[in-house]
């Protein structure tokens, strides 16, 4: 491929040079848009870092397989202009993107036997058996306690599962197109996630095994299925947020087993998994099958209830309900507690009956529980506490013969510990403000303060607005879903236990549980403070009490975060400044930026000082004679310059016959624009001596460049560390014609440079053009109209160059900038007019 | 305005383009199957066709080929998130418009779909010629 280009450039040098101008054209324009995709590509990984939005890393990986084949087709389009110079430069991007790979892609997931595990098997494989199952393979081996029999089918399982199907590629192309601020979008695409999965086949060896499993274990049936992915239960809970199936038969397991693995690409599931920074690959999905337990009673016990009855010490919660416990922990209905000690064994201190339960098994006015019973998994509690090293929130059942089950175990996320200053100060609020309600249960400490929306069905959640106080009759995992978006919950059932007051607290919303009445007497669109830690909502925003609201436990970076951060290094940092440094080579470039500055550097190098210089017939890029304190060289493709400026040292502007260019000129030689004197000139002599006629960025010299023909402006504009690049096509055929304009850095700090590329998009956006601007990065298009129109905006253009980035105008403040723009909108308002 | 296929073995992907481009005015069939989008190509007028790179049976590449096979006149956009220096070559010698990678931005593809719709014209109004 090498030698056949080497080959082909040398016969065209010798025999054809019109030729190899116009095939060194075309690979230079080749050049350009692969330059300005590379850079659009490195701002779009850039916006990653800095935005609150959490994307999935599959978003990352398609953006960097994108930006290494655009960087890839720059250094070919360059090495086409120049075969002969570039080799290092494309050894040192096979390096950097060898680099890049290895940071960007995540350990692929073992395929590999074995399919299903037993439970006690499960207690050693961590990694094959997902958080919950592990822990209680772990449980039973070491403790004994009961829990029903069953099987674990593996995170292996569900990676051959996705190879079998060719899944990986397609849920990553849904996966990358995921936002968090996007929900009806979001519901979509996990549509059709959940659907690639339901249609999957089997895979033959994972089906064998989980035949195999079903014959050791007839009679056993129907079975309650459950998910177990790796990092549930883990730092991130994941509460509630994928599916349990209940009362499978032999029969109905396969299909079932599908439909636990699509709950992973459950809406709230993604929402969430997203949220914890998590990547779809670290939480590849088993199963666990149990044995299932038609229970009389259920329930969960909090080894670390922070709301001991007045006058205890920290205790233990033993919550319970009658019949499943599903509608506990979807926080529909309000259970019993029994409250405990910490001793060895646990004393019963208080028990709270239910006010919707009391009917079974006692019958009407009877407990739930018998004080025994209550005392047992207590102790249950403190051992599994003691074996885990920190507090436990557990799930049991109890089945009709009295016999008590184990169904999993977590660590409990308590929140009240993140915010001990708030509970201190608040002692006894002094506040003003009428209480609009006071009571209810503290399911996750905190205070905030919003506006009341009220929630009647889980459809509606779309529709939650950011800042909102939802209020709800119960408390349904979905809300997870939109919890960046509230301020605090409150209502008027559910309860401590639910899934969702577990990933609040961790998340650090304050929740108000179990208040009766709150959708009743708060009203929509009423503006309120929740003090979640003591009961109590106030009308209006509690000035008092501001300091206290939002406030969240301070997170340490998430995994996405690490590896972005991680990524970004190969990427961002741009380490060659200075085109006239001997630094200044292929073997410097450390970063896909570097790369993507050396290429176009050099590619406008080769376009000027290799063709500029060589003659041959060939129009010579020469120095614009102008009174301003700018250096400019143009160089001439076809009827840009009157047929008196061939032979000229220099171009007197008024020769240049290419209409944009003159147009431009017309603005940056405006009257208005008052140029800083001071500026040193650079020669051509002093250009051929660096670098390939490249100066350096460091220095206060003023070198731009402009490719032109009759119709066409390719116009590089450079003054210290602004970078202005104008690509416009200005010919008879309106539909063809645009102005494609780039400006990006300049001087100042970040919020300077913010405010000027704010005024230049007032401006052009008030001129009709399209703009797009990130961080400091602004492109602008201007198309498919009349040449005139293009013509008024290029010296419109020019004007606003001269005014705003070339003389380094120092802004301090927004307001500014817009009365800048402003001034400017009156002044040349004719311009548009056009 | 033209009659454009798409060929996405992910369906949401198909739905995002056509949604784009019907909005141009563009009459646009979606396919995620090889042999519908094969079928649908024997049996209408197909202007333009955007084809993913991996599909569920065959590869893009191959596809392409045999949209070729049917009506040389179609003017085939390659559309991959996996862009490789091998696929690019064959999709370039197997005659494909453009050689395109996901994510695209709206602009960029109806500026492609544009410029593809007028090659496309322009060839038939070579072969009345």
């Amino acid at each position: 491929m090498y030698l056949r280009q080497l080959f082909k450039y040398w016969t065209l040098q010798v025999f054809a040079p019109g030729k190899l101008l116009s095939l060194k054209y075309e690979a230079f324009k080749e050049l350009l848009r692969h330059d300005k995709k590379s850079l659009e590509l490195i701002t779009d990984l850039e916006e990653l870092l800095h935005q609150k939005v959490p994307v999935d890393w599959a978003r990352v990986e398609s953006l960097v397989r994108a930006l290494r084949w655009s960087v890839g087709s720059l250094i070919r389009a360059l090495i086409a202009m120049q075969p002969a110079a570039y080799h290092d430069l494309e050894d040192q991007f096979q390096r950097l993107e060898m680099d890049l790979r290895d940071a960007v892609s995540l350990p692929e997931l073992d395929r590999r036997p074995p399919y299903t595990l037993t439970l006690d098997e499960a207690g050693d494989a961590p990694d094959l058996a997902g958080g919950k199952a592990h822990t209680l393979g772990r449980i039973h081996r070491e403790t004994g306690l009961p829990i029903p029999a069953g099987f674990v089918v593996t995170t292996s399982a569900f990676a051959l599962f996705l190879e079998h199907n060719g899944l990986r590629h397609r849920l990553d192309e849904l996966l990358a197109q995921v936002r968090l601020d996007n929900w009806n979008r979001l519901t979509e695409l996990c549509r059709e996630m959940r659907a690639m999965i339901r249609e999957g086949d089997m895979p033959p060896e994972v089906r064998g095994e989980i035949q195999r499993r079903l014959e050791a274990s007839r009679g056993q049936a129907p079975w309650v299925l459950r998910s177990s992915a790796l990092s549930e239960d883990g730092e991130a809970s994941f509460a509630g947020q994928y599916a349990s199936l209940l009362k499978v038969s032999d029969s109905e397991i396969m299909a079932s087993y599908k439909q636990v693995l699509a709950s992973k690409y459950a809406t709230q599931a993604v929402a969430y998994r997203l949220r914890c920074g998590l990547a779809d690959q670290e939480t590849p999905m088993a199963v666990l099958a149990l044995q299932m337990i038609e229970p009389a009673v259920s329930g969960v016990v909090y080894t670390w209830e922070p709301q001991p009855p007045a006058g205890e010490a920290p205790c233990l919660g033993v919550y319970a309900i009658p019949g499943l416990g599903a509608s506990l922990v979807d926080g529909s209905t309000v259970p019993e507690v029994h409250y405990l000690s910490r001793e060895t064994p646990p004393r019963l201190l208080a028990a709270v009956a239910s006010p919707n339960c009391p009917h079974e098994p006692g019958g009407p006015g009877k407990a739930c529980l018998s004080p025994e019973t209550a005392v047992s998994l207590a102790g249950w509690g403190l051992t599994l506490e003691e074996l885990a090293g920190v507090p436990q929130d557990l799930e049991w059942c109890q089945d009709r013969q009295g016999k008590l089950f184990l169904l999993q175990s977590r660590p409990l996320k308590t929140g009240s510990l993140a915010e001990p200053d708030l509970e201190k100060d608040q002692g006894s609020p002094d506040v003003a403000q009428p209480v609009l309600l006071q009571g209810g249960i503290t399911a996750s400490p905190g205070l905030g303060m919003g506006k009341v929306w009220l929630v009647s069905r889980e459809g509606e959640l779309g529709e939650v607005p950011e800042g909102a106080v939802l209020v709800s009759p119960t408390l349904p995992p979905a809300f997870a879903a939109v919890i960046q978006r509230l301020r605090a919950v409150v209502t008027d059932g559910g309860s401590r236990a639910s899934h969702f007051a577990a990933v609040a607290r961790e998340y650090g919303l304050p929740v108000l549980v179990g208040t009766v009445d709150a959708t009743r007497r708060l009203t929509h669109g009423q503006v309120v403070t929740v003090d979640a830690s003591f009961g109590r909502i106030y009308e209006g925003e509690v000035e008092s009490l501001k300091k206290y609201a939002g406030k969240r436990p301070v997170k340490p970076d998430t995994p996405f975060a690490t590896r972005l951060q991680a990524l970004m290094t190969f990427i961002s940092p741009l380490h060659l400044l200075d085109p006239a440094s001997p630094e200044f080579t292929p073997r410097n470039c450390r970063s896909f930026n570097d790369l993507v500055r050396f290429a176009h550097e050099k590619g406008m190098a080769e376009m000027f000082s290799l063709v500029g210089r060589s003659g041959r017939g060939l129009a010579r890029a020469r120095r614009l004679a102008t009174e301003l304190p700018l250096v400019m060289y143009i160089l001439d493709l076809e009827g840009g310059l009157a047929t008196q400026a061939r032979e000229a040292r220099t171009i007197e502007p008024q020769l240049i016959t290419s209409e944009p260019m003159r147009a431009c000129w017309a603005g940056l030689s405006h009257p208005d624009v008052v140029w800083r004197q001071g500026l040193l000139h650079v020669d051509w002599e002093e250009l051929d001596r660096v670098s390939a006629g490249i100066v350096s960025l460091k220095s206060a010299r003023l070198a731009s460049y402009a490719i032109i023909s009759k119709e066409y402006l390719h116009l590089v504009l450079r003054f210290g560390y602004h970078f202005a690049v104008l690509d416009t096509l200005c010919s008879e055929n309106p539909e063809a014609n645009y102005i494609a304009f780039r400006f990006k850095g300049g001087g100042g700090n970040f919020e300077q440079r913010l405010w000027r590329v704010q005024l230049i998009e007032m401006v052009l956006t008030w001129a009709g053009f399209t703009v797009k601007t990130r961080g400091d990065l602004l492109d602008a298009r201007f198309d498919r109209q009349e040449a005139r129109h293009l013509l008024a905006r290029l010296t419109l253009l020019g004007i606003l160059q001269g005014k705003t980035c070339l003389l380094d105008i120092s802004l301090d403040g927004e307001e500014q900038a817009r009365s800048f723009a402003a001034d400017f909108q009156e002044r040349y308002a004719s311009y548009v007019e056009t | 305005m033209g009659n454009i296929l798409v060929l996405d073995d992910v369906l949401d992907a198909g739905v995002m383009i056509k949604r784009i481009l019907e909005r141009k005015g563009h009459q646009v069939a979606v396919f995620t199957d090889e042999e519908a989008a094969l079928g649908h190509v024997r049996t209408h007028p197909v202007a333009v066709a955007i084809l993913d790179i991996r599909l569920k049976k065959m590869s893009g590449v191959d596809m392409l080929e045999e949209l070729k096979k049917l009506s040389p006149q179609i003017q085939v956009i390659m559309l991959t998130g996996y862009p490789t220096l091998e696929t690019a070559r064959q999709s370039k010698e197997l005659g494909a418009f453009d050689y395109c990678i996901k994510p695209i931005d709206k602009d960029e593809l109806e500026e492609k779909v544009a410029s593809a719709l007028a090659a496309a014209t322009e060839q038939l109004t070579d072969m009345t010629d």
